[in-house]
């Protein structure tokens, strides 16, 4: 009986001491009040967590309340760690929405440096675009000066009584400009001369390959001689006018190369002649030109 | 002495019966609280919590087992009492969780910002 009586009065102490005896530090409590107070620092706490910021202040209410109060230290156990958690919610609530505040900064940036390269892109590709343009506006005068020098070309050659024949642009001076027999140039001959220096001061790339030409009467080797000295009459009209002699080929054909009957005193003339052939832009002569000698 | 041992006796059984009624208030088995401590549990899963808050979801999931051992016993104030504590670590693990989540995504997010930064920078010195 004595020991049932000691059991019980044990086990009520016990039960006092549980529920009554409050220690003052309790560990979760200090924790409690430490966790809020630092949500409570946060800005937006109250607008990413505010339900769980109320909640974390009530349950440390009550957890102070009821260790003022002398209640169950479980009770304020249990409420000082719901304080706990609701604190940490809040916590990482904030956490979480400052990491997606900056995502969307970072993706606004992310879209501004796509657009700036963008335009970027597009400025070049107009300046592209634009040089290009130039380009062809200068290939284009290039085009259409080459084009005028063409016909300026195509102009003088007319004037020269040129033809484009397979041996190249070839033009004729008659007999008639030399005296029978004789190399030397008559008077009549310097108009000619005349369009042809001119012709080679407007195209400096050019050269001339002087050829004399003779019917067939007479010895062939007189007619060679005197063939080649004329064309030298040429050249050296030429050469005093100022052409250099290294753009002036000349050469005596003789009777070799009629362009009409020599039965003829008709064709006989139109034999006795000096042609004169242009070279191409290079100061070549098409292989075609290159016969005789 | 019989008399006063008695008197001690009453008084802590007094005593004792006051404060078993104060510490024990609840009668019913907390069904709901822990139906909704297991909900929370099942969303943080499915959050992804058990690779980042594995901490706060086993601390749920314990709690949570522990509730219902007491909820079995006929201790319901402590089963609604760790129910209630399952539903906050639970709450707290989906918090964390979306919370590194997000700030994966934002190291993500700013590492494509500066790989983008060194392309363009490069196409226009370019």
């Amino acid at each position: 009986m004595k020991s049932i009586i000691l059991t019980y009065v044990t086990a009520s102490l016990l039960l006092l001491g549980a529920c009554a005896s409050q220690p003052q530090n309790v560990a979760e409590l200090e924790q409690a009040r430490a966790s809020v107070a630092s949500a409570n620092q946060i800005p937006m706490a109250e607008r990413v967590a505010g339900a769980e910021l109320e909640q974390a202040r009530d349950q440390l209410q009550k957890a102070e309340h009821e260790l003022a109060n002398g209640d169950d230290i479980d009770k304020v156990r249990y409420h000082a760690y719901l304080a706990i958690r609701n604190a940490e919610i809040v916590r990482e609530r904030a956490a979480e929405r400052a990491a997606r505040d900056k995502i969307a900064s970072a993706e606004a940036e992310r879209n501004r440096v796509l657009l700036t390269a963008r335009t970027d892109e597009a400025e070049r590709a107009k300046q592209v675009a634009m040089a290009q343009g130039r380009d062809a506006a200068l290939a284009r005068d290039a085009a259409a000066a080459a084009l005028a020098e063409a016909r300026q070309m195509e102009e003088q050659l007319k004037a020269l009584k040129a033809e484009n024949t397979a041996r190249g642009v070839v033009l004729t001076l008659s007999d008639v400009l030399f005296e029978t027999d004789r190399e030397e140039l008559l008077p009549g001959a310097y108009p000619a001369v005349d369009r042809l220096v001119q012709f080679l001061d407007d195209n400096p790339e050019r050269r001339l390959l002087i050829e004399g030409h003779t019917d067939s009467t007479g010895a062939d080797q007189y007619n060679q001689a005197l063939s080649k000295r004329r064309a030298d009459a040429v050249r050296a009209a030429l050469v005093d006018r100022g052409i250099d002699t290294v753009r002036l080929a000349s050469r005596g054909l003789g009777e070799a190369y009629p362009v009409a009957s020599n039965n003829t005193a008709e064709g006989r003339q139109l034999n006795r002649r000096v042609e004169i052939v242009v070279s191409d832009k290079e100061g070549k002569f098409p292989a075609a030109a290159k016969r005789g000698s | 002495m019989k008399q006063k041992l008695l008197t001690i006796l009453g008084l802590s059984a007094a005593i004792g019966a006051t404060l078993l009624s104060g510490c024990a208030t609840s009668s019913e088995k907390p069904t709901r609280q822990l139906s909704r401590a297991e909900s929370y549990i099942e969303i943080a899963q499915n959050q992804g919590a058990q690779e980042y808050s594995a901490v706060a979801l086993q601390s749920a999931r314990d709690k949570l087992t522990q509730a219902k051992r007491a909820a079995d016993k006929g201790d319901h104030e402590v089963a609604r009492r760790l129910a209630k504590e399952a539903e906050l670590d639970a709450q707290y693990a989906v918090a964390q969780t979306s919370r590194m989540q997000a700030q994966n995504s934002l190291r993500e997010v700013q590492s494509s910002l500066e790989t983008l930064r060194r392309e363009t920078m490069r196409s226009t010195v370019n």
